[in-house]
C-alpha cells in the first residue's frame, strides 16, 4: 500500500479507496454482528497486536496540542449530532463530544447506549438532529464513524430540512449510496482500505479503531465543520 | 485636508421611526460592502464613529454618554452587521471585513476621516480600521479590548462559558448570567434598576444566534498584535481594572505595541466600564480628542 502523505500537510493528495466483496454476503445475515465486527476491528488473531498498538498511539498522541483546542480553527456554532460506530455509545464519543464544544461548536447527545445494528439508530439520529436544528434554527451535521454512517445518511435523506451535511470518521463497509442533496465528507485511516467510489477521503495516520480519538483526524474534522457554511431553517 | 460631512443625503438615505427613552430617533440606512448598515447621527463637531461590541447593537450606549459626546462632535452611530436594525447575513463576520463595513459608511457618509472609539469587540473592529485603512482615522479610542495573537490574555474559561454558554436560557436570564462578568459586582447590587432597564434597551431589537456565533468566532480569530506597532493615529487605551471578560493586562499589551498610545487604567470599574463610568469617559475621551484636535491644527498652522 503507498504511504500517505501527513494529514497536517495541506497539500496533501485526497485517496480514493476501492470496493471490497462483503463477508455478510457469503455468510448470510445470521453473521451480520460477527461480520460487522470483523469488518471493524479486523481478525481475533491480530486483536492483541492491534490493542498494544493502540495503547502506543493513544501514549503517543496524549499531549497533542489539538486536545487542548490548538491549532484548531475556532468554531461558529453549528450543531452538530455524533454517531457511534460498531460497538460505540455516547460515552466513548464523549471526549469528542466535549472537544467540539469546546472548540465553539453545538453537539447534541443522540441517546445511543451501543451501536450493535445501525438500523436501531435512525429514530434516536431522527430525534437528536430535528432537535438541535430547532433549537439552534441551523441545519445540523452529523459526524459518523463506521456503521454508524449507515444510519447517518438513512436518516439525512429524510430530513433533509434539518440536516445539511455529513462527515464520516472511518467508513462503514459496504459503503451506502449517498443520497442526493446530502453532502459527504470522509476522514479515513490511512492504511485502511474501503469502499468509497466516487469520493474524496481525507487520510490521517493511525489505526481505524482509534479514529475517535485521532488528534490529526480532530483536525481535519474542525477544518472541515469550519468550511461547511451555516443554513439557517426556514422558518416560513 | 478639509473633512466632507454630508449627513442628511435624503436621496440616498431611508428614515425608520424607533423609540429611545421617550424620544424619537431616526435610524438612517446604507447599502453598504453589500449589505444594509443601519446608521444615526447626532450632534455637531469633529465626526467620531462609535463601534459597539460583540452582540450589541447601537441601542446599547449609554444615553448620557452619546448625547454628552453630541455636543461636542458629530457623533456617527450604528448597528454592526448581525446587530439592530442592520442586515444578519451568515456571512463576512470578519472583523476585516466589518472594518470594511465601517470604512463603507464614512464612504457613505462622505467622511474623508473620523476620530474612532471601538469598545470591546468594536475596538477590534476599530483596530482592523485603523491598520487597514489609516488615512481615514484621524484619533483612535480603544475601550475594553485586546489585539488578539499570542499577546493576548483571554478572560478564565469559567468567565467564557458564562458568556458562550446560553443555549436553553431565556434572553432576560442569559443577559442577567452575563451581567456577572460584565458589571463590577458592587456597581451591579447598587444599579439592578438601571441595570435591568438597559437590557430592555438592548433586547428591543435581539442579535440572533447564528450572528452572535459568528462574531464571537470572527473575535477569536482577530489578531493585530504584529500590526499595530504601524498605527500612526493618536490612541488612547482606557479599560477598567475589574475587567475579568478582557484582563486589563490587554490594554498595556496595546499600549506598548502602539507607539505613543496613551493608557488610562480606570480604577474600580469592570467590562461596562462606559455604563458604570459615564462622565468620567466622556470627559476622557473629549479632552482626548479635543487635544489631539488643536495638537493636528498646530502642527499644520506651523506646517502651513
Amino acid at each position: 500500500m503507498r504511504r500517505a502523505a501527513m494529514p497536517d500537510d495541506p497539500g496533501r493528495p485526497r485517496k480514493r479507496i476501492s470496493r471490497l466483496t462483503s463477508v455478510s454476503t457469503i455468510l448470510g445475515p445470521a453473521a451480520g454482528f460477527m461480520d460487522e465486527t470483523l469488518r471493524t476491528f479486523g481478525l481475533p488473531l491480530f486483536w492483541p497486536y492491534d490493542s498494544l498498538e493502540a495503547a502506543v498511539e493513544v501514549v503517543l498522541n496524549s499531549s497533542n496540542a489539538v486536545y487542548r483546542g490548538q491549532n484548531v480553527r475556532y468554531g461558529d456554532g453549528k450543531p452538530v449530532v455524533l454517531v457511534p460506530g460498531h460497538l460505540g455509545g455516547d460515552v466513548t464519543l464523549a471526549p469528542l463530544s466535549m472537544w467540539l464544544h469546546a472548540i465553539g461548536y453545538r453537539p447534541a447527545k443522540s441517546d445511543i447506549l451501543i451501536n450493535i445494528n445501525d438500523r436501531s439508530l435512525d429514530k434516536p439520529l431522527t430525534v437528536a438532529s430535528r432537535g438541535a436544528a430547532l433549537r439552534i434554527g441551523r441545519k445540523t451535521i452529523m459526524i459518523a464513524f463506521d456503521t454508524g454512517l449507515r444510519s447517518a445518511l438513512r436518516v439525512a435523506e429524510v430530513e433533509r430540512e434539518y440536516v445539511s451535511d455529513v462527515i464520516a470518521l472511518g467508513l462503514s463497509d459496504p459503503m451506502p449510496a449517498v443520497p442526493t442533496g446530502v453532502r459527504l465528507h470522509i476522514i479515513e485511516s490511512a492504511r485502511r482500505a474501503s469502499v468509497v467510489p466516487d469520493h474524496e477521503v481525507n487520510p490521517v495516520q493511525g489505526s481505524r479503531a482509534l479514529l475517535y480519538v485521532n488528534p490529526a483526524a480532530w483536525r481535519i474534522l474542525a477544518g472541515i465543520l469550519r468550511e461547511i457554511p451555516i443554513t439557517l431553517l426556514d422558518r416560513s | 485636508m478639509k473633512e466632507r460631512h454630508k449627513a442628511d443625503s435624503t436621496e440616498k438615505l431611508q428614515v425608520t421611526d424607533r423609540p429611545l427613552a421617550g424620544r424619537s430617533i431616526k435610524m438612517r440606512y446604507a447599502e453598504v460592502n453589500g449589505i444594509k448598515i443601519a446608521f444615526d447621527i447626532r450632534g455637531s463637531g469633529p465626526p467620531l464613529v462609535l463601534i459597539m461590541g460583540y452582540r450589541l447593537n447601537s441601542r446599547a450606549w449609554p444615553l448620557d454618554f452619546i448625547e454628552a459626546l453630541a455636543e461636542r462632535f458629530t457623533v456617527v452611530l450604528f448597528d454592526n452587521r448581525g446587530t439592530g436594525l442592520s442586515d444578519k447575513p451568515t456571512f463576512g463576520y470578519e472583523l476585516s471585513n466589518m472594518a470594511k463595513d465601517v470604512c463603507g459608511l464614512l464612504d457613505h457618509l462622505e467622511i474623508a476621516r473620523a476620530n474612532v472609539l471601538g469598545y470591546s469587540m468594536g475596538g477590534a473592529i476599530a483596530q482592523e480600521l485603523v491598520c487597514r485603512y489609516p488615512e481615514r482615522v484621524i484619533s483612535l479610542v480603544l475601550c475594553a479590548t485586546l489585539c488578539g495573537g499570542r499577546r493576548a490574555i483571554y478572560a478564565r474559561p469559567t468567565v467564557i462559558s458564562i458568556m458562550h454558554d446560553l443555549d436553553g436560557l431565556d434572553p432576560a436570564d442569559a443577559a442577567r448570567r452575563i451581567w456577572t462578568v460584565t458589571y463590577e459586582p458592587k456597581y451591579l447590587a447598587a444599579n439592578v434598576d438601571k441595570v435591568e432597564r438597559q437590557m430592555q434597551r438592548e433586547f428591543e431589537t435581539p442579535t440572533p444566534l447564528h450572528a452572535a456565533d459568528l462574531q464571537f468566532q470572527a473575535f477569536v480569530d482577530f489578531d493585530t498584535s504584529e500590526a499595530l506597532s504601524s498605527v500612526r493615529s493618536p490612541t488612547l487605551i482606557m479599560t477598567g481594572d475589574g475587567d475579568v471578560l478582557i484582563p486589563p493586562r490587554n490594554s498595556e499589551v496595546m499600549a506598548e505595541l502602539i507607539p505613543d498610545a496613551q493608557l488610562v487604567m480606570l480604577r474600580g470599574f469592570a467590562h461596562r466600564v462606559i455604563w458604570e463610568s459615564t462622565a468620567q469617559c466622556v470627559t476622557l475621551i473629549g479632552n482626548f480628542l479635543e487635544r489631539t484636535q488643536e495638537t493636528a491644527n498646530a502642527a499644520r498652522s506651523y506646517a502651513g
